[in-house]
């Protein structure tokens, strides 16, 4: 089955279809919950939800050829999670947290190809709420500063300012783990 | 630097977008479960849909206050008894003319204005054709000749009646069962719908309320009037003295014939209606949410009725009524919820009293009391706006301004809802959320 047959039988509510999307796609979904929100049964609640959501609104997918329905899936779900934080409201708690943190050289590099994923998921995962969010979409949605500040409602100085320091706590994590191999 | 940043993040980025976490066991039951359901709980969320229920609602209710009142209209055929009062009555009046000498009959006519004042101005007519025309006094006897005609045919027309109203009972009663299945199907299809639902959606808050129409009314007229039963002209008050009746009826007819020819007025007051009442609201969506419950309700009225010689009244009336209502919010954050809502009651007078003194010109006073047995349903629509204050997860206060109509429940039991059946309402209570998530 094809990405695109996937997608519109999915549509027509075809029990297999949708159940085989859960099974390609899932896992993945599940992990940007995780990495979005850290807290593992938080993340599963707002996974279901947005699998809902996903299954609801797939008549609306349009497909634009290989690797737009995932995008699209990551898109609903990443939507999802930044709901649930926006919910919590915790980036603005944050933002008092994040002059306390020392500085750490940036000398070294932090080379994450040494790092196995499942322990590079835990590192960010343990990031502060309010980093994770601006790291994860400043990282994988690959959004502007601009656009993370008017998405969450702080300042573009705001928004940099914590993905510097989740860079850096993520950095000092990794050089931390590597020393002890 | 900023090369091996960007490295660095594109590192990261590769490495963790196709990242793909394990899948719990048994949520894909859950997910399949809820995506399979039938679609009834997002039609709730549909403006159509909820302008059909709010149709049926109204169609029901429209339907069911008919129903009711339609009894009532059976019982007009039981109307020509009413009639008989009129042959009797000629009779009284012929009594009253045989007294007067023949030559006074001009006179005769004014005091008989003045006597009268307060009949109806129909029945003075007829006396002044009789006055006029005193060829048609002469027989007496085949006046009451014609009544007792009059009343046989009635006997039959009331048996007639009466089969016609029980099989009318009947057919309400077999509807209403039909009624109160479909309604326990349809809850019982929106419970299943959501069962294995999240517990969150299927929010359950129990509460208490107070409030009712916030002020009293009151108001004065001339003439006299009473509470508990239709107002009486003197006329069927002539047929009424030496009928049987009850005390308090007596007393009425007695203060009437002693009021014949003064200025008379009445006033009343209808009290605060006090309600209070235990509700239970069942939010069977993020926005929608049903409330049912069970009210009591005391009505209290006062009258006071007559002139010099006067009858003062005193209703109390207790109702158990069970409201439903539909609420969607509109608006809410951390702390308040605003909603609006809507709904219809159903009321029952479960127990009424009333209690009459009569004062004649002699200051002598006369105790009277009588239960108020009121069968007919009282229906109700409404409409308000409501604003929540949750305090914390468990508690919360709310305050609901609306709209109420009474509709006419066909008693001649005069209270508060008849005086003013378009009326303000205010409601006031605590609600307890069972769910603590």
């Amino acid at each position: 089955m094809t990405e695109e047959e996937l997608s519109l039988k999915c549509a027509q509510a075809d029990p297999d279809a949708r159940k085989r999307l859960y099974e390609v796609y899932g896992g993945q979904l599940l992990a940007i919950c995780l990495r979005y929100i850290g807290d593992r049964d938080i993340s599963q609640d707002v996974f279901h939800d947005g699998m809902i959501k996903i299954y609801q609104s797939l008549g609306q997918f349009k497909f634009l050829g290989e690797g737009s329905l995932k995008a699209w899936l990551s898109r609903v779900m990443v939507n999802e999670a930044l709901g649930y934080l926006r919910k919590k409201n915790l980036q603005m708690q944050q933002e008092t947290l994040v002059e306390q943190l020392p500085d750490t050289q940036l000398d070294d590099d932090g080379d994450v190809n040494s790092i196995p994923n499942k322990e590079l998921m835990r590192m960010i995962r343990e990031l502060p709420d309010g980093y994770r969010t601006v790291f994860n979409l400043f990282v994988f949605e690959e959004k502007s500063h601009k656009e993370i500040a008017s998405m969450l409602g702080i300042s573009e100085h705001t928004s940099s300012s914590q993905f510097y320091r989740a860079k850096t706590l993520l950095m000092k994590k990794i050089n931390e783990y590597r020393k002890r191999l | 630097m900023n090369k091996m940043n960007d490295k660095w993040i594109n590192d990261i980025r590769s490495r963790m977008e196709n990242y793909s976490e394990p899948l719990p066991v048994d949520l894909w039951e859950k997910i399949d479960s809820e995506i399979n359901r039938p679609k009834v709980i997002p039609m709730w969320r549909r403006w159509t849909s909820v302008a059909a229920a709010a149709a049926v609602v109204i169609a029901v209710s429209t339907l069911s206050v008919f129903y009711w009142t339609s009894e009532p209209a059976l019982n007009n055929l039981t109307m020509p008894v009413a009639n008989n009062e009129k042959p009797d009555n000629d009779m009284e009046k012929e009594n009253v003319l045989q007294n007067i000498s023949a030559d006074n009959v001009i006179v005769s006519e004014t005091e008989n204005k003045n006597v009268l004042a307060h009949i109806p101005a129909k029945t003075v007519k007829e006396d002044k054709q009789q006055v006029t025309n005193p060829e048609q006094q002469q027989p007496v006897l085949h006046v009451s000749d014609n009544k007792s005609a009059v009343e046989d045919n009635n006997e039959v027309e009331i048996a007639a009646a009466e089969e016609n109203k029980s099989s009318s009972k009947e057919r309400r009663i077999n509807m209403m069962k039909a009624d109160r299945e479909t309604v326990r199907r349809n809850a019982s299809y929106l419970a299943m719908a959501d069962d294995g639902g999240k517990m969150k959606r299927n929010n359950i808050q129990v509460g208490l309320m107070t409030g009712n129409v916030p002020y009293s009314s009151s108001s004065s007229f001339g003439g006299m009037s009473r509470l508990g039963m239709s107002t009486k002209s003197l006329s069927s008050v002539n047929n009424i003295v030496v009928g049987e009746m009850s005390d308090a009826t007596a007393s009425y007819s007695q203060m009437l014939l002693n009021n014949m020819n003064k200025e008379t007025y009445t006033d009343i007051k209808h009290h605060v209606p006090v309600t209070v009442g235990a509700s239970v609201k069942w939010g069977f969506s993020e926005k929608w949410a049903l409330e049912t419950g069970l009210n009591y309700t005391y009505l209290y009225s006062e009258l006071r009725s007559g002139a010099t010689s006067y009858i003062e009244d005193k209703q109390k009336l207790h109702y158990v009524g069970i409201p439903l209502k539909v609420q969607r919010s509109v608006w809410s954050n951390s702390i308040f919820t605003f909603y609006a809502s809507a709904g219809g009651m159903m009321e029952k007078c479960v127990s009424g009293s009333l209690e009459r003194v009569s004062v004649d010109e002699n200051n002598r006073k006369n105790y009277y009391s009588e239960d108020l047995n009121v069968k007919q349903l009282q229906f109700s629509v409404l409409a308000s706006v409501g604003l929540q204050a949750n305090f914390n997860k468990l508690l919360s206060l709310y305050l609901e301004p609306g709209m109420i109509y009474y509709f006419d429940d066909n008693t001649d039991i005069l209270t508060i809802r008849k005086d003013k059946p378009f009326n303000f309402n205010l409601q006031l209570g605590i609600r307890f959320n069972l769910n603590n998530k």
